[in-house]
C-alpha cells in the first residue's frame, strides 16, 4: 500500500536549513580577532568525523567554541492538518497531456537540539546573544520546499522551545570547567507524498442544464468547454478555451 | 622551670633525661626532618633519575592580561614563553581516560596523564617555583599539548626526611579556545636551527653563513647552526642555493593559533552553499535578516 519508492529530499532540506540559521555566528577572542564558530551536524559516521578532525599538530582535546545540532524527534502536528483530498497540479512540459500532481503537504514538527560549547563564559554570552533576539519565540524561514511543483515560498517557523544551561564547575580540582548550553527548537515543517507525474488533464467540461427531451434521456441544452489545443506547459498563457454552446435536437 | 609534664618512669631515670624531654617535644635522635644533607642527596637522586629516564617537554606559562573578576577567566591570556624541562611520566602504558570519544561536542581526544618533576630541577629549568594550574605543557615526542589541571600540594610533611623533592602533576589534553600561542624557537633553544632537508642528498649539502661555507651536521636533517648569523643562512646543493626553513624544530606549537576560525573546507561552508539553495530570499525581508 505505501511501499513504493519516492524521496522528495524534504527532510534533508530542513536539517541543512536549520544548520544554516546558525552558520554565521562569530565570537571575538580576547586578542580582538573575530572567528566564525564552526557548526556541525552530529550524526556522522565516526570514521568520517575522525578523518575530518583538525585537533592535530599539536594534538589537543578539542577546539572551542563549537556549535553542534541534531534532529531528535519528529511529531505529527494535527493542528495544521489540511484537506487530504485536495491536491495541487502543475502542467508538465510534455506532449502527452498529463500533469504533475501531489497531495496537500502534511504537517510535522521537527525537534532539533542545538548545543553550544565554549571555554569562556564571555564567548558563550556572545554566541547566545546572537541567537536569542531573533526568536520571539519563532524565527521564520521561507523555504523552497517543493520547487518541482512550484512550491517555493513555504513559511517555516523555527520556534525556540527551551534553553538549558549545563555548565559543570563543581567537583574535583582536576576537573576543568565545562560550559555548555542546550537550546531546543521546533521547526514547523511540511512534508509531501509522492509526486504523481502521470495525472490526466481535464480538457473537456460539459454542463448539462437538465432540459430533457420527450424521451427523458436526451439533453436538450448544455455548455461544453474544450481546450484547444491541449496545453503543453504550465506557462501557456492564457489557455485557449473553445466555448461551445450546444443545442441537442430531440 | 615549670614542673615537668612527663612523669618519672623507667625511661626517665635522671635529671638529664628529664631536661631533654622538657626542652624538645620530639626525640632529637630520631628527627630526620632537618637533615639538609640527606634531603639534598635524596633530591639529587630523584633529579638524576628524572633526567635519565624522563621525557623532555616544553613548559608554557600562562600570561594573564585582563582577568574578568566576575566570570573568573581571561580570554586574553597568551602563551609566549617556553622552557624545556625534564619530567617523568607516571603512566607506564597509556594515557588515562577514554581517549578519542564521540560526544555531542563532536570529536574529542579526552586523555589525561600523571607526571612527576623534581622541585629544584624544575625551578632551575623553568623560572617559576612550581608548576601552576592552567599552564600548558607540550610533549614534542607525542606532539600533544597538555594543560595542567592538578598540582600536588604536599611539600614534605608526610615524608620521612621532612621534604618532598617531587611534585606530582596531572595534565589533560588542552581545550583550545583562541588563545595566542606564539613560541619562538630561540626561546627554547640556545641557538636557532635551520633545516636544509632533501632526503636523498642531505649528506652533500653545504651551508653558507657570513661568507663561510661548511658541510652541515647531519642527523636525518641537516642543521645549519650559528647563533649570530642564522638569519643569513643559505643552503647550497649542486650549485643551487635557497633559504632553509626556520623554526623547524618545534613549529607545531604555534600552528594551533587561529584554528578556531572556520575555513572554506569546514562544514559551515558546505551548509551555507547547500542551505542557500533551499531558502527563498527573493522577497524583501522586512527584518533585514538574511540567513
Amino acid at each position: 500500500m505505501i511501499g513504493y519508492f519516492f524521496f522528495n529530499n524534504t527532510l534533508r532540506k530542513y536539517v541543512v536549513t536549520f544548520g544554516n540559521i546558525f552558520n554565521n555566528i562569530s565570537v571575538r577572542h580576547g586578542n580582538n580577532t573575530t572567528a566564525k564558530v564552526p557548526v556541525q551536524q552530529l550524526t556522522k559516521e565516526k570514521f568520517v568525523q575522525a578523518l575530518d578532525d583538525n585537533n592535530t599538530d599539536p594534538n589537543v582535546k578539542v577546539i572551542l567554541p563549537m556549535i553542534t545540532y541534531d534532529l531528535v524527534d519528529i511529531k505529527y502536528d494535527a493542528s495544521r492538518k489540511t484537506n487530504t483530498l485536495q491536491n495541487r497540479k502543475i502542467y508538465k512540459n510534455t506532449e502527452t497531456g498529463k500533469m504533475n500532481s501531489i497531495l496537500n503537504a502534511i504537517p510535522y514538527d521537527l525537534k532539533f537540539k542545538l548545543y553550544i560549547f565554549t571555554r569562556y563564559e564571555t564567548e558563550m554570552l556572545q554566541i547566545v546573544e546572537q541567537i536569542l533576539p531573533f526568536f520571539q519565540p519563532a524565527f521564520n524561514i521561507m523555504i523552497k520546499s517543493f520547487p518541482e511543483m512550484g512550491i517555493t515560498q513555504t513559511d517555516v517557523p523555527v520556534i525556540l522551545d527551551s534553553t538549558s544551561i549545563n555548565n559543570e564547575y563543581v567537583g574535583n580540582d582536576s576537573d576543568i570547567r565545562h560550559l555548555s548550553w542546550e537550546l531546543e527548537f521546533t521547526m514547523r515543517a511540511w512534508i509531501y507524498t509522492n509526486l504523481d507525474n502521470d495525472a490526466p488533464i481535464i480538457n473537456r467540461v460539459l454542463i448539462d442544464f437538465g432540459v430533457m427531451g420527450p424521451e427523458d434521456n436526451v439533453s436538450l441544452e448544455g455548455i461544453e468547454w474544450v481546450t484547444d489545443p491541449i496545453p503543453s506547459t504550465g506557462e501557456d498563457d492564457p489557455l485557449i478555451i473553445k466555448n461551445t454552446f450546444t443545442i441537442v435536437d430531440p | 622551670m615549670p614542673t615537668s609534664i612527663f612523669p618519672i618512669n623507667e625511661f626517665v631515670t635522671n635529671t638529664e633525661d628529664q631536661d631533654r624531654l622538657d626542652s624538645q617535644p620530639t626525640n632529637k635522635y630520631f628527627n630526620w626532618h632537618n637533615d639538609t644533607s640527606e634531603q639534598q642527596l635524596y633530591a639529587s637522586q630523584v633529579a638524576e633519575m628524572i633526567q635519565s629516564h624522563g621525557q623532555e617537554m616544553v613548559y608554557l606559562p600562562r600570561s594573564l592580561q585582563n582577568v574578568d573578576v566576575i566570570f573568573g577567566e581571561d580570554p586574553t591570556n597568551s602563551f609566549t614563553n617556553a622552557y624545556r624541562f625534564a619530567i617523568a611520566i607516571d603512566n607506564i602504558l597509556d594515557y588515562i581516560g577514554p581517549d578519542n570519544t564521540f560526544t555531542n561536542q563532536a570529536y574529542t581526544w579526552d586523555a589525561e596523564i600523571d607526571c612527576t618533576v623534581e622541585r629544584s630541577l624544575f625551578g632551575y629549568q623553568v623560572p617559576i617555583e612550581i608548576p601552576n594550574f592552567g599552564d600548558l605543557v607540550y610533549w614534542p615526542l607525542a606532539k600533544v599539548l597538555f594543560e595542567i589541571t592538578w598540582v600536588s600540594q604536599i611539600k614534605g610533611e608526610y615524608f620521612q626526611l621532612g621534604s618532598n623533592p617531587t611534585i606530582r602533576i596531572k595534565m589533560e589534553k588542552h581545550t583550545y579556545s583562541g588563545e595566542t600561542i606564539e613560541v619562538s624557537n630561540t626561546g627554547i633553544y640556545q641557538e636557532e636551527h635551520y633545516v636544509c632537508s632533501i632526503p636523498e642528498h642531505t649528506d652533500q649539502l653545504s651551508c653558507e653563513l657570513a661568507g663561510g661555507t661548511w658541510t652541515p651536521s647531519f642527523d636525518g636533517d641537516a642543521f645549519c647552526s650559528d647563533p649570530q648569523y642564522t638569519d643569513q643562512a643559505t643552503c647550497e646543493l649542486n650549485g643551487e642555493t635557497w633559504t632553509p626553513a626556520a623554526n623547524a624544530l618545534i613549529p607545531e606549537i604555534n600552528q594551533i593559533t587561529g584554528k578556531t576560525d572556520v575555513t572554506n573546507s569546514d562544514e559551515n561552508e558546505f551548509t551555507q552553499t547547500e542551505g542557500d539553495t533551499y531558502t527563498n530570499d527573493e522577497e524583501d525581508n522586512p527584518f533585514g535578516i538574511k540567513i
